[in-house]
């Protein structure tokens, strides 16, 4: 599986906290010194974490939210700096929640590929359900520095859980809100203000690319393509190895079997077979 | 990309250098007694990227069969307290497309590896079709025979849990083939020396052990089964124990030669498989949290027969007393 893949460099390091402090309910915000990986990475990728716990035999994936360039921050000087937003899922993610400044993991990567961005793209539509807004924050400061015009639309189960939102109503010329329970922006899911924003396509969106939950990816991404969008989807399996070795994270696609981790996590929504996806789906 | 290594480590370096690393799995020289437990490393060139290969005395590939299998629908893997549940399905290419891909790619890249290659299929006579169509490849030193995957309904672990079908896999194999070949045996049986012995007689060079415990994992909630085939295999540091006895019981039960499996994790680890009779120790579930895994192994290894005076480390091989 994966044999063909990138030619990408790859670092395996021990990386140290920087920051680990909450951002939201439950949603955190690690920072890590590992210069050599946050100038390799590209948006959407992702890197495993060792968290160095004897009986957690396996690293956990998180995608990168965002690099930070060289320079001095609370208590010393750096280089560049990998941020990754993640979520209290399960054990792993709950005693990473609770490790401090200058702790070590085991961290390798940049793992999987990047949002496929268009030569020409003009105007991109990106969407993001919860935890799943974190790995489009790279994405959208490349295509607005690109040019290209960039419009979000972004829920969450409330107005706590619209992750990173600062950031995208900075870098996004359009940001529209949807929030579960009403507490900001619309009420009800991203499925709503989408319906709304695609009606006859008027923005002329090139592309759209969706992360978040995997029904909400499926829904969205089925409006999208009946808009003639060409959409990118990024997807969450079990993983082990992340490399394409194990052969735990493989969904269906119609170009076959296909590894979460190197083929993915980014996938042409049109390729996932998401009924037949359904069964292992994470949550 | 390269681990800093600190001044005091390049010194022991030195000082391990010393320590003869050989070993031999019948008659195939491997200059040092660790490999992979198939599955786990792919067909090596995944690992490719982060770790040099040749760190390996011998490399073991992923289960190839004859066609395509698509391994198994729903949730494949659960990790559990020190260990992995997984539920694959021997998903491979069939051995075409590993032919095209992998082995061209081996030969290529890694010339002087050794490399064992895992052979599975549904009938017995599936196996020896496999190897019959290997026989014509170069860049093989071996072959593992699976007769004890759990996670698949015909083959595997049906032949490895009885003496007779253990010896018919093995025997149709050995026909085809006079490359060293080594038998995989499911620790999922009542006793395992007697399939050893069984396959032993039946012209196996050496014997691997242990595949993955049967275990399952329920869903509390939905009371329901996690994984779809309801059981799935236990792997890591959870199994060592009983993987340790087996070894043990099957290294004093045959003559061949014992690879030795189970939650390996650290060269302390392996020292104690080569103790309890492996002429080679695999490593699988611990290279998933770290791709350097078996460097640092290899490393540990030389440093811990540097502080017991071990000259060559096949003084370690069933030296238990």
């Amino acid at each position: 599986m994966c044999k063909d893949s990138s030619k990408q460099a790859k670092v395996v390091c021990e990386a140290r906290i920087v920051t680990n402090v909450a951002v939201a309910p439950d949603t955190f915000s690690l920072v890590l010194d590992a210069a050599e990986l946050a100038e390799l990475v590209q948006p959407g990728q992702f890197i495993e974490l060792n968290l160095h716990q004897p009986d957690l035999v396996l690293p956990r994936p998180i995608s990168v939210y965002q690099t930070h360039a060289a320079g001095t921050y609370d208590d010393g000087s750096y280089g560049a700096l990998l941020e990754l937003r993640y979520q209290v899922m399960g054990e792993g993610t709950r005693r990473l929640s609770t490790m401090t400044a200058g702790t070590t993991l085991g961290i390798f990567g940049p793992l999987g590929i990047r949002w496929p961005v268009p030569e020409e793209v003009k105007s991109a539509l990106l969407v993001g359900g919860g935890i799943g807004s974190a790995p489009l924050a790279m994405l959208a400061q490349e295509l607005t520095t690109r040019g290209c015009e960039v419009t979000m639309v972004q829920g969450g189960r409330n107005s706590d859980l619209l992750i990173a939102a600062d950031l995208f109503a900075v870098t996004c010329h359009k940001h529209t809100l949807a929030t579960d329970d009403g507490s900001r922006g619309f009420e009800g899911f991203v499925t709503d203000p989408l319906q709304e924003l695609l009606k006859d396509n008027k923005s002329h969106f090139d592309v759209a690319y969706i992360c978040g939950p995997e029904p909400m990816q499926e829904a969205c991404s089925k409006l999208c393509e009946a808009a003639g969008i060409v959409t990118y989807v990024s997807l969450e399996r079990m993983m082990a190895c992340g490399v394409g070795a194990c052969l735990t994270c493989v969904i269906p696609t119609t170009e076959g079997p296909r590894g979460v981790c190197c083929h993915g996590p980014i996938f042409n929504s049109k390729e996932v077979m998401w009924d037949e996806a359904r069964s292992a789906r994470v949550h | 990309m390269k681990q800093e290594v600190p001044a005091s480590t390049s010194i022991l370096n030195d000082t391990s250098a010393k320590i003869r690393t050989a070993t031999l799995l019948g008659n195939l020289h491997l200059k040092n007694p660790l490999t992979v437990a198939s599955g786990t490393y792919g067909s090596g060139l995944q690992m490719a990227d982060y770790i040099d290969l040749n760190n390996l005395g011998m490399l073991t590939t992923k289960g190839v069969s004859l066609t395509p299998w698509a391994g198994n629908t729903g949730i494949r893997m659960k990790e559990v307290s020190s260990g992995m549940l997984n539920s694959i399905g021997l998903q491979n290419p069939g051995v075409e497309t590993f032919i095209e891909k992998d082995l061209i790619w081996l030969r290529a890249n890694v010339p002087d590896l050794p490399v064992m290659v895992n052979v599975c299929g549904h009938s017995a006579s599936d196996y020896a079709s496999v190897i019959e169509r290997l026989e014509d490849e170069s860049g093989i030193a071996g072959y593992e025979v699976n007769i004890s995957c759990p996670n698949v309904s015909e083959g595997g672990h049906v032949f490895g849990a009885t003496c007779d079908g253990a010896a018919e896999v093995t025997q149709l194999c050995r026909e085809k083939t006079s490359r060293p070949m080594t038998v995989k045996l499911s620790p999922n049986v009542s006793n395992v020396a007697e399939i050893a012995r069984a396959v032993e007689a039946a012209g196996a060079d050496s014997v691997s052990l242990i595949n993955t415990l049967l275990g399952t994992a329920i869903d509390i909630r939905k009371r329901n089964f996690i994984f779809e085939r309801q059981f799935a295999g236990l792997s890591g540091p959870a199994i060592k124990p009983v993987a340790l006895r087996m070894v043990v019981e099957v290294a004093r039960a045959v003559s061949v030669p014992v690879i030795g499996m189970g939650g390996v994790r650290s060269g302390l680890d392996v020292a104690e498989f080569m103790l309890a009779g492996a002429s080679v120790v695999a490593i699988g579930t611990a290279s998933f949290g770290d791709p350097l895994a078996v460097e640092r192994i290899r490393r540990e290894l030389e440093e811990f027969c540097t502080e017991e005076g071990v000259q060559d480390v096949t003084e370690l091989i069933g030296a238990v007393t």
